[in-house]
């Protein structure tokens, strides 16, 4: 047996050295003896590198401000003052705020769906700027259909709640629907911006599909095994 | 859902193993391993059938992990996972789609027999039954060996049980919560492995002499242990950090097996964990004092009702109904954050001592020694794990930085208190 000058324990014959203090081991009673079998294979089980999608989301954000201050500067240079570059602003805040900012920014994850509400505003807002047209197509089109949808995308969460007893398949039968109605609702906004409300028309043309597919649910809501399976699959 | 149906077989997470899922990368998977040190070498084909008949006495560690839209999932499946050879970086993360999407995995080399598994199925207590069940099926397949079968060697010809796939914790949760607010930890640093090696460093020693300088003391082994491990992370940051107002608490993991304490057969996860320490600013500490901090928070944090508090805020909180709306992708964001909060970031290191594992004569003669591996934490770059077996306890130390700084002043720590260690590991020639 051999012991570690250093550290005082006793070295297993299978050590060349202290694994403690890399002190090496030398008995020269056993220089002769058979190598024992090590405690494990040497084969090693290597990792892939790594990727760091935080490190990687900052470095596109960073890469996207070259575009950004291209654009602004040619903007300049050209019209003197900034006119379409606000397009390059507003559509990079929106793929900012909708893809890197949740890799990046540690934060309260429900902040996310009200903060993407509000790039896509202002994106809306630049636009109405760059163009210098009425605030009507703004305030009865832009923003009503963007906050409609916000709304929506509230509805999903309720209608996932736990405490909703409604079973799942009625649940996102009712989502179909509000899809449809939303697109009715789209067709209602434009009407009044054209000021020509109307009946609804290619609306329906979605709206039936979506109430066609709602009943289907409806029906299947009542086959236990697909019950089974989306519940399965969806559970909350 | 008609008589004649078979019923779906998938299972919720319970719910402590809803962490690892969120937390996990494609580095790291929360993993632990047990082993088994035959007499003779392997036969991987007797080992595979062994595993079939273990599979199907325990089909709770056939599942594979799926992922939901709200929450991820265990599926059972009726294949089999590969047999594998060992490597010598045990506990190296898995990755699900190499291993067929199952959550642990069986490894052999010479005459050991290792089970690795991924922590969303079970804790080091469900484990030890598997690894015990699946040896004493395999040593009878092997050698007739007559084992007799009881709570921790299942008997295959049997039936599996509901209760052992229950959700404890939920059972168990009661009405009051508590804040899991705690002093951050300090947490030892190193240079990382390159390659992602985990050192293995064992130290194995008497189990009777640990037991009599404790009974000296009058605390328990684990008591004694963790009181040790304490005073060596304090060395290590006294050595290592220079400001003494720079100084972090030292607080030690400790899990506890909640089955000892609330009634349960789960073999799913059912532990908690406490984390008693020092606060090196007050001055430097005495061995007898850190024993005596360790025994008492032991003994007043280990009572039914502590317990059930710490599992309630858990239970509360996956029934949270803002986690449970939140899509899967952002609630993983979510718990890796709740994670880096309450996580490894309270406890400077961990030591799970299962104990002392006890087998049947007729299954002992072939069985000469079990180890247990805690795979590499989170954020801690070193923990340990102990089990004892046929009088010799031995700890294993799991580490992912290069310097053995921990280890060394641990186990030169309990040679100085009289304890004789023989080390082994995994060092590469």
């Amino acid at each position: 047996m051999s012991y570690c000058v250093n550290c005082g324990v006793e070295l297993q014959k299978s050590e060349p050295r202290c694994p403690l203090c890399g002190t090496e081991v030398l008995n020269p009673n056993e220089l002769h003896e058979e190598k024992p079998i090590r405690p494990y294979p040497a084969h090693v089980e290597h990792l892939d590198k790594t990727v760091d999608r935080r490190y990687i989301a900052s470095f596109i954000s960073l890469l996207l401000l070259i575009p950004l201050f291209t654009t602004m500067l040619a903007n300049i240079l050209v019209s003197k003052q900034l006119t379409w570059s606000y397009l390059v602003i507003g559509g990079e805040l929106v793929a900012f705020t909708v893809f890197l900012l949740p890799m990046i920014a540690r934060m309260p994850k429900v902040l996310y769906m009200v903060i993407d509400t509000v790039a896509v505003c202002i994106l809306l807002l630049l636009i109405r700027i760059l163009t210098q047209s009425k605030w009507d197509w703004l305030l009865l089109l832009g923003l009503p259909i963007t906050v409609l949808t916000a709304l929506m995308c509230w509805f999903f969460s309720l209608m996932a709640s736990p405490k909703c007893r409604i079973p799942v398949l009625i649940r996102f039968s009712f989502a179909l629907t509000c899809v449809g109605l939303l697109v009715v609702a789209i067709e209602f906004f434009i009407g009044l911006y054209k000021q020509a409300i109307a009946w609804p028309t290619w609306s329906l043309y979605v709206l039936f599909p979506c109430l066609v597919l709602s009943s289907s649910l409806l029906i299947l809501n009542r086959r236990a095994r697909v019950k089974e399976e989306i519940r399965k699959r969806f559970y909350f | 859902m008609s008589k004649n149906k078979k019923p779906t077989k998938w299972m919720k997470l319970d719910n402590a193993a809803l962490i690892y899922p969120a937390t996990m990368n494609r580095t790291w998977t929360a993993l632990f391993r047990l082993s088994a040190t035959l007499t003779e070498p392997i036969d991987e084909d007797i080992l595979e059938v062994a595993q079939k008949r273990t599979l199907r006495r325990l089909p709770w560690f056939a599942y594979k992990l799926k992922r939901g839209l709200f929450w991820f999932f265990l599926e059972h499946s009726d294949d089999l996972p590969k047999i594998e050879e060992d490597v010598a970086n045990p506990c190296v993360r898995m990755r699900l789609n190499e291993n067929d999407g199952f959550c642990m995995r069986v490894r052999y080399y010479h005459n050991r027999i290792a089970v690795e598994f991924f922590h969303v199925l079970t804790d080091g207590t469900g484990g030890q039954v598997f690894l015990q069940t699946l040896v004493a099926e395999y040593l009878r397949l092997k050698y007739g060996a007559n084992i007799p079968r009881g709570e921790k060697i299942l008997d295959c010809s049997e039936e599996p049980k509901p209760e052992e796939a229950e959700d404890s914790f939920a059972v168990h949760s009661g009405r009051i919560t508590q804040t899991r607010k705690e002093v951050k930890a300090y947490h030892i640093k190193g240079t990382d492995e390159r390659s992602g090696f985990v050192h293995i460093i064992t130290g194995s020693m008497n189990a009777a002499d640990v037991l009599a300088k404790a009974k000296e003391k009058g605390v328990s082994a684990t008591v004694y242990l963790t009181a040790a491990l304490i005073l060596s992370v304090d060395a290590i940051q006294r050595r290592r950090v220079p400001n003494i107002h720079k100084y972090k608490p030292v607080k030690i993991s400790v899990p506890v097996n909640l089955r000892n304490v609330f009634k349960s057969k789960t073999l799913r996860n059912f532990a908690n964990y406490i984390n008693p320490g020092i606060d090196p600013r007050l001055g430097e500490y005495t061995f007898d004092e850190v024993l005596n901090i360790v025994h008492h928070t032991l003994a007043m944090e280990v009572t039914e009702k502590l317990l059930n508090v710490k599992i309630t805020t858990n239970v509360r909180s996956e029934q949270n109904k803002l986690l449970r709306l939140t899509p899967l992708f952002i609630k993983n964001m979510a718990l890796k954050y709740v994670y880096s909060q309450v996580g490894d970031v309270l406890s400077s290191t961990t030591i799970s001592n299962l104990g002392v594992s006890k087998l049947p004569e007729e299954m002992g003669k072939y069985v000469r020694r079990m180890d247990f591996i805690l795979g590499p934490l989170a954020d801690n770059r070193v923990c340990c794990a102990a089990l004892t077996y046929n009088g010799r306890l031995r700890i294993n130390f799991t580490r992912t930085i290069q310097e053995p700084w921990l280890e060394r002043e641990f186990f030169t720590r309990l040679v100085k208190l009289g304890i004789p260690v023989k080390i082994e590991s995994n060092q590469q020639e």
